[in-house]
């Protein structure tokens, strides 16, 4: 055993184990279909009609009883789209028909056009017909009672023209968290603000809201605190009495201006873990108050972005209702890993799937502090803590982290 | 069964309310201890949550607390109390 493992953090799979044994799916709420998108169902709809809702014809031709083995047919009647009453077929009859026209009482079955030849009012068929042939089934999409779309879905375009077509006019779905991003830090400065030496510009403040956002949350306050104690207790409890979730960036270690664990403490936080076996991101510290969660990220841009997609992505899903993994995919490395075997760790990359499969480029970032890297990736490849360097062509675990779904 | 996975027999009532008897699900190789196992089913098997408190977890036989860890190759019994009259 490496004697640079420290037993007492838990592995990334046990803390997001403990972290979502704290977590219950948020309460539903009414939404219309206008206002729907990107938000997630709250419980599983079931088709209350049938699709199609009648039998039609899925060509413009003839309808009639295939049944019969008759090759000539009397043609009476014409069926259009949209057609409100339409007159059943006497035996012996054909009645011209065009696309999506319901399908007339005694027909079973519809002739293309370019199949028949039509001298006055008779037809006759040059192939036998089979019955059912381009007859759109009532049902035959989908049946009474079918599961149209499962609870837990992200809302899409495609989800709501079917509600659309099954007369929904309005969902019920789960409510957005609310989201309160406190970035930490007394170099930190909005762009554009006058800049003194030794200040950065705060790009993991409105990163991590984005984030959020993209994920199905409202951020209902993005604040920046200095490094002071007491300023960080009050604002922490006016967050943690606002939202479901708090993301906390950066002040989470143990260096003498890292307040925020202590101050958590100080107010009632409980933390279910204070630190993870994981690269970068060890600091990650996760802790419950009533009914409000709190995330404290680290601070450099790269192990805050990891930590959220890893963490936070999950933890907003869970609230949502949605199954909370990111998407995990098996796929070749492009180039080597270089490292030694300790902690779990989250390589940044970019994940490329094509004809031969999927390969994935590990990003290079030896600062963690490079935003520059966290703008290039769309996946994390997870590295095993016993794991040494990787070579090129290994087959890799990765997490994809480019799409809200 | 993969390296790291363990086999997990639901009975009666978490069977019911999972709709299945038996899953599979994958832990780190050193394990996960057993508060951190039941977050991880929840999710997999979110019907199961409402018995958060009620769940008994056996590992390889053995009823545990949650301090006991569930290691890849163990097999869980999740086991629902038994109803009074």
């Amino acid at each position: 055993m490496n004697a640079k493992l420290s037993p007492a953090l838990p592995s990334p799979t046990e803390a997001w184990g403990w972290m979502a044994s704290e977590l219950v799916r948020l309460p539903a709420e009414p939404c219309s279909l206008e206002r729907a998108q990107g938000r997630v169902l709250s419980e599983t709809l079931y088709a209350r009609v049938s699709l199609p809702r009648f039998a039609h014809s899925a060509v413009d031709g003839y309808a009639l009883a295939a049944g019969t083995g008759s090759s000539e047919f009397v043609v009476a009647g014409e069926v259009r789209a949209g057609a409100a009453s339409v007159t059943p077929l006497k035996p012996g009859c054909a009645a011209r028909i065009f696309t999506g026209a319901p399908l007339p009482a005694g027909a079973d079955a519809v002739v293309m056009q370019e199949h028949v030849v039509r001298a006055a009012d008779r037809v006759h068929l040059s192939h036998p017909p089979s019955v059912g042939q381009h007859v759109r089934r009532a049902g035959e999409d989908l049946a009474l009672g079918d599961t149209v779309i499962e609870r837990g879905t992200r809302l899409k375009p495609t989800h709501l023209a079917l509600c659309r077509e099954l007369e929904l006019a309005a969902l019920s779905v789960t409510r957005r968290p609310r989201v309160v991003v406190l970035t930490t830090g007394d170099e930190l400065r909005a762009p554009g603000a006058h800049g003194a030496p030794g200040t950065r510009i705060d790009t993991n403040g409105p990163l991590i809201a984005d984030l959020a956002l993209q994920h199905g949350a409202t951020v209902v306050a993005r604040v920046a605190l200095p490094d002071s104690r007491g300023t960080t207790e009050l604002v922490l409890d006016q967050a943690l009495r606002e939202a479901d979730v708090v993301f906390t960036i950066g002040g989470v270690s143990v260096g003498d201006h890292d307040h925020v664990r202590p101050a958590a403490e100080s107010i009632g936080v409980r933390f279910t873990f204070a630190g993870v076996e994981l690269k970068p991101g060890k600091p990650l510290s996760f802790g419950v108050r009533g009914g409000a969660r709190l995330l404290a990220l680290p601070g450099n841009p790269l192990s805050a972005w990891v930590t959220f997609m890893r963490f936070g992505v999950p933890l907003l899903r869970a609230l949502l209702g949605q199954q909370p993994d990111l998407t995990r995919v098996g796929a070749r490395l492009a180039e080597p890993i270089l490292r030694r075997a300790g902690r779990t760790e989250l390589v940044p990359a970019r994940l490329v799937l094509n004809e031969d499969g999927a390969l994935v480029w590990p990003i290079a970032a030896r600062s963690s502090g490079s935003v520059v890297a966290v703008s290039r990736a769309d996946a994390l490849i997870e590295v095993s803590p016993e794991t040494n360097a990787l070579d090129a062509g290994a087959t890799v675990s990765v997490l994809r982290c480019h799409e809200a779904e | 069964m993969k390296p790291n996975e363990v086999d997990v027999l639901l009975f009666a009532a978490a069977r019911d309310a999972a709709g299945t008897g038996a899953l599979r699900m994958e832990v780190p190789e050193r394990g996960v201890d057993v508060t951190a196992f039941l977050g991880l089913l929840f999710h997999v098997a979110p019907a199961l949550a409402p018995y958060a408190r009620a769940l008994r977890i056996a590992v390889n036989g053995c009823y545990t607390d949650g301090h006991d860890r569930v290691r890849p190759g163990d097999e869980v019994a999740v086991i629902p109390p038994v109803a009074g009259g």
